[in-house]
């Protein structure tokens, strides 16, 4: 996660040149035979070199708490009810919140090349007039496909805040562990051996000190993609716009 | 809005500002845009236009050429895992249904799901293949037109209810949406038309795991071994068990356009009356229409039949072939005019049922001479195939427990036998899966989680904004069926499979019965001559492609007329005593005539006798009699006469005529149609075509998904 960090910010220092004028249609198309760039970005999150989850001795996930993602959305609390079968209550203004956790969350993402380069792009505007458009245009090839390495997330779980908050206040603890997304319950170890067949429906051998959840889901291969994408601005004169 | 969450908040503002900064075409500087700014800013958005593009996930490897990629098929091994995770709940372990999990229950294991070699393509036609072999003919040479791209884009629809029952007022929604392409192939042209043709293929790999065994990547076959060999848990393990589904799935010439998928926050004003919930206010919401279709397919049809004559003869020519059973005039069933009804008389009649019915009936014999022939249809270009057998060379084809996931070394993708499975020509599919004023929303018990389209709220702003009114005569209904037809205001789904049409302009869709119709079919439908049979598995039996010969049909239908004896009563004597003692009316007169049965509930006398007056009352010492007519009175012949032109015929169902003149003379309530009723030759449709298929007008009220047992 840091490392998305350092890459959003020197994202954003590159863009803070003084003195960025106004380039408007005609002016971007007159400008021609300039090679773009070809880009390759590498990102390598929670795991080691070689692709694996990096949860062992001094791993970054050693303390699998800190390989979650958080989502939060809008007015979804529940409150303590003794009533409803689960024990709580939806309750859209206060309560304990709830967050949608990813756990495990990891994967290397290796974008060999993509090239970045501008192109012109005709169609009939809304008045049937020819528009010749200045639009960025993304390529790649299959030669040097995408490398996906174990890119994805070890169990996906709704957990909630051990306090309660509201659509105007935020609760606190000062429990790290108090707050849903680094709560890190596990499966207890199986009643039953390996070899003996009648499981019980209990925790099983298969699920033993894995982070509670109800899927996960891992990508692993090769995106081989071909081709270009045309990516320009749908102003109001584009028949769609 | 949603809050994406991790160690920062990112807060809305960031959001909007990074919309912004996408949106803002020309500008200076970069702005931040505030939720109130945006929601003014309408028209503007960002347009994608893939172009000469494929896709396909290969397995983790070296870099290849594009040339090996588009042309080996077996290292289609990149996967999409869906790892299973959590115990089983009992309610899925015990299948006995005892109440615990033992020895005698089916061996349930935990789903491991693995989906590979997802690629993303222009059709080649080929139901048995993931990806064209060559790279010109797999690349979308672009995936929409420059004027009808894909668009990503921020918009205000004003004018939406909330919830409330009581709030009539309207408000803005502010969304965001992602646009395919809109599904105008007439107008997008040779520019646009890969868009219309596109090629989805994967392959599959679905495993019952043990959940006793860890699980391990080095391809240990423990893992998926799992039930004995009557499939109970048992107490052994039969390891020849195929606890695997190996499935291809390859869609043939579709196309997304038309689809959109938008997020928002949704409104307030929901309680939990009236079925809603508040857990629908203010939060975020979804909505998704998803369009997958082929094109129109009205007229694909795999049999012409060709009709050289036909005849449509009566038994005789006169009276356009009607002849008489009953003529009216006998109590018992006789062609006679003549006959005890007292029909040409002026007294007494009878009102037995033959002389109440007067029955015609006529015979057709429809003949029809044509020949039928089956299309050669070898056409793969508009279906989706889903097959699971693979070829006898195909790799590990005898370790049905393999998966490349599990192969470091040599992972290799199966071969699927070319025409086996489940087809689905041509296929639309339109589904509508929430809108602005019925979203889609997450929602949680706390533990688990769910996905829920809304009820729809019964204040008539929104249901009248989703249903529909098939007569068209309340125009304030504002819904509509997506088809691929039309898709104006979308809130109804339609699936539709094979020949199906629609005779309003798609309000509605109808899937043809006839016999050339296609759709669903096991196994490729084929033009050659033999085909499996159904009765002996993997017997080969003849299928013969044309047809030809006369059939023809004789119906024989009945018409009648009614009548019924029609009473009327008046005063035919008025008398006094001595001393006008005892005065008043002493007898009833009666005239019976008949009345005949016009069809319409309504009886009419024809000719009719008028009714005489009442007698005049009379005095006198001596006592009196007064008298007017005669009784009983009876209707004159002409009364009593079928041929009158206020006679009308009818043809409805009658008991009693049916009766009088027996089934071999024709039944009432039959007419026999306009058309040739000739039957058709034997069918010659291919055993394996189960026909088309159509699902229309699929409204959701309100639809929860949930998760159990976390």
């Amino acid at each position: 996660m840091k490392k998305i960090s350092t890459l959003i910010l020197a994202l954003c220092a590159t863009v803070t040149h003084a003195e960025l004028q106004t380039l408007d249609n005609e002016a971007l198309q007159a400008i021609n035979g300039q090679a773009g760039a070809d880009l390759s970005l590498m990102l390598n999150l929670n795991q080691t070199a070689n692709g694996v989850f990096d949860n062992g001795s001094g791993g970054v996930c050693q303390n699998v708490e800190f390989c979650h993602i958080g989502l939060a959305i809008n007015k979804r609390f529940v409150q303590a009810d003794a009533t409803k079968p689960s024990g709580w209550a939806e309750n859209s203004d206060s309560g304990n919140k709830l967050w949608l956790v990813f756990k495990g969350v990891q994967g290397t993402l290796n974008i060999q090349k993509m090239g970045l380069d501008g192109a012109d792009l005709k169609y009939l505007d809304k008045s049937n007039t020819e528009i010749i458009k200045p639009a960025i245009q993304l390529s790649f090839s299959a030669a040097q496909p995408i490398l996906i390495r174990n890119f994805g997330f070890n169990a996906l779980s709704i957990e909630q805040d051990n306090f309660t908050s509201s659509t105007t206040t935020q609760g606190s603890s000062s429990n790290m562990y108090d707050y849903a997304y680094f709560k890190k319950p596990t499966y207890a170890a199986t009643a039953n051996s390996g070899s003996q067949q009648v499981a019980p429906a209990t925790p099983s051998a298969y699920d033993y000190g894995r982070e509670t959840g109800f899927m996960g889901l891992m990508m692993n291969g090769n995106l081989a993609i071909q081709g270009k994408v045309m990516v320009f601005s749908c102003d109001g004169s584009h028949p769609r716009c | 809005m949603t809050t994406l969450n991790y160690t920062v908040c990112f807060q809305k503002t960031v959001l909007a500002s990074l919309i912004g900064l996408f949106l803002s075409q020309s500008s200076f500087a970069l702005e931040e845009l505030s939720d109130a700014g945006l929601s003014e800013t309408t028209g503007e958005g960002i347009a994608i236009l893939p172009q000469n593009t494929f896709m396909v996930f290969r397995g983790a490897g070296p870099n290849e050429s594009v040339n090996q990629i588009i042309t080996d098929r077996s290292k289609d091994t990149g996967y999409i895992n869906y790892v299973p995770v959590g115990p089983l709940s009992v309610a899925a372990a015990d299948t006995s249904g005892n109440g615990s999990v033992g020895p005698e229950d089916r061996a349930v294991g935990k789903a491991d799901i693995f989906l590979y070699g997802l690629a993303l393509s222009k059709s080649d036609g080929d139901a048995n293949s993931r990806i064209a072999n060559t790279s010109a003919a797999a690349a979308i040479s672009s995936w929409g037109t420059g004027a009808n791209p894909w668009i990503f884009k921020v918009k205000t629809a004003t004018n939406v209810p909330n919830f409330s029952t009581t709030d009539s007022s309207l408000y803005p929604v502010t969304y965001l949406s992602l646009e395919a392409p809109l599904y105008q192939p007439t107008v997008d042209g040779v520019e646009g038309a890969d868009a219309y043709n596109l090629k989805l293929g994967l392959w599959a790999d679905a495993f019952v795991r043990n959940p006793n065994v860890l699980a391990t990547t080095n391809g240990s076959l423990a893992q998926f071994q799992y039930g004995n060999s009557n499939g109970l848990i048992g107490t052994s393990i039969d390891t020849t068990r195929a606890n695997r589904l190996r499935l291809q799935g390859i869609l043939n010439g579709f196309s997304l356009n038309g689809s959109q998928i938008s997020m928002f926050q949704t409104l307030g004003g929901a309680t939990s009356s009236g079925g809603m919930s508040p857990f629908y206010n203010n939060t975020l919401g979804m909505s998704g229409l998803v369009r997958l279709n082929t094109g129109d397919s009205k007229n694909t049809s795999i049999v012409t039949e060709n009709v050289t004559s036909q005849t449509q003869t009566y038994a005789t020519s006169s009276n356009n072939g009607w002849q008489t059973v009953h003529a009216g005039a006998n109590s018992t069933l006789s062609t006679n005019t003549t006959g005890d009804c007292g029909n040409s008389g002026t007294g007494s009649f009878s009102t037995l049922r033959g002389c109440r019915y007067y029955v015609e009936n006529r015979t057709r014999t429809d003949t029809k001479t044509s020949n039928k022939t089956r299309i050669a249809f070898n056409d793969t270009s508009k279906v989706l195939r889903f097959s699971t057998r693979e070829t006898s060379d195909s790799p590990n084809a005898s370790n049905n427990l393999y998966t490349p996931a599990f192969d470091s070394a040599g992972a290799v993708a199966p071969k699927f036998a070319d025409s086996e499975g489940l087809y689905l020509y041509n296929p639309n599919i339109n589904l509508v899966l929430g809108n602005l004023y019925q979203p889609l929303i997450l929602g949680s018990d706390g533990k688990n989680f769910s996905i829920e389209i809304a009820r729809i709220a019964n204040k008539p702003e929104i249901y009248k904004q989703i249903y529909t009114d098939y007569t068209g005569a309340d125009t304030t209904y504002k819904g509509s069926t997506c088809n691929v037809y039309s898709c104006v205001n979308p809130t109804h789904s339609s699936i539709t499979i094979g020949t199906v049409y629609s005779l309003d302009n798609g309000k509605t869709l109808l899937a043809n019965t006839g016999e050339g119709a296609i759709g669903v079919s096991f196994g490729r439908l084929i033009s050659t001559g033999t085909q499996v049979s159904g009765t002996s598995a993997g017997t080969l039996v003849s299928l013969t492609n044309s047809v030809s010969g006369t059939t023809s049909a004789t119906m024989t239908e009945v018409r009648f007329k009614q009548r019924q004896q029609n009473t009327q009563i008046w005063n035919q004597e008025y008398s006094c005593g001595l001393f006008n003692s005892n005065c008043g009316y002493k007898t009833a007169g009666y005239l019976y005539q008949w009345e005949y049965n016009k069809g319409t509930g309504v009886w009419v006398i024809t000719n009719p006798t008028p009714k005489p007056a009442d007698a005049t009352p009379c005095s006198g010492v001596l006592g009196c009699t007064s008298t007017s007519g005669s009784t009983p009175m009876y209707g004159a012949t002409s009364n009593r006469d079928w041929t009158n032109s206020a006679i009308p015929w009818l043809t409805s169902r009658n008991a009693v005529v049916n009766d009088l003149i027996g089934s071999s003379n024709g039944t009432t309530g039959y007419v026999i149609p306009t058309a040739n009723q000739a039957p058709a030759l034997s069918n010659i449709s291919p055993l394996n075509n189960l026909g088309s298929a159509s699902i229309d007008g699929v409204l959701i009220q309100h639809l929860k998904l949930t998760t159990k047992g976390l």
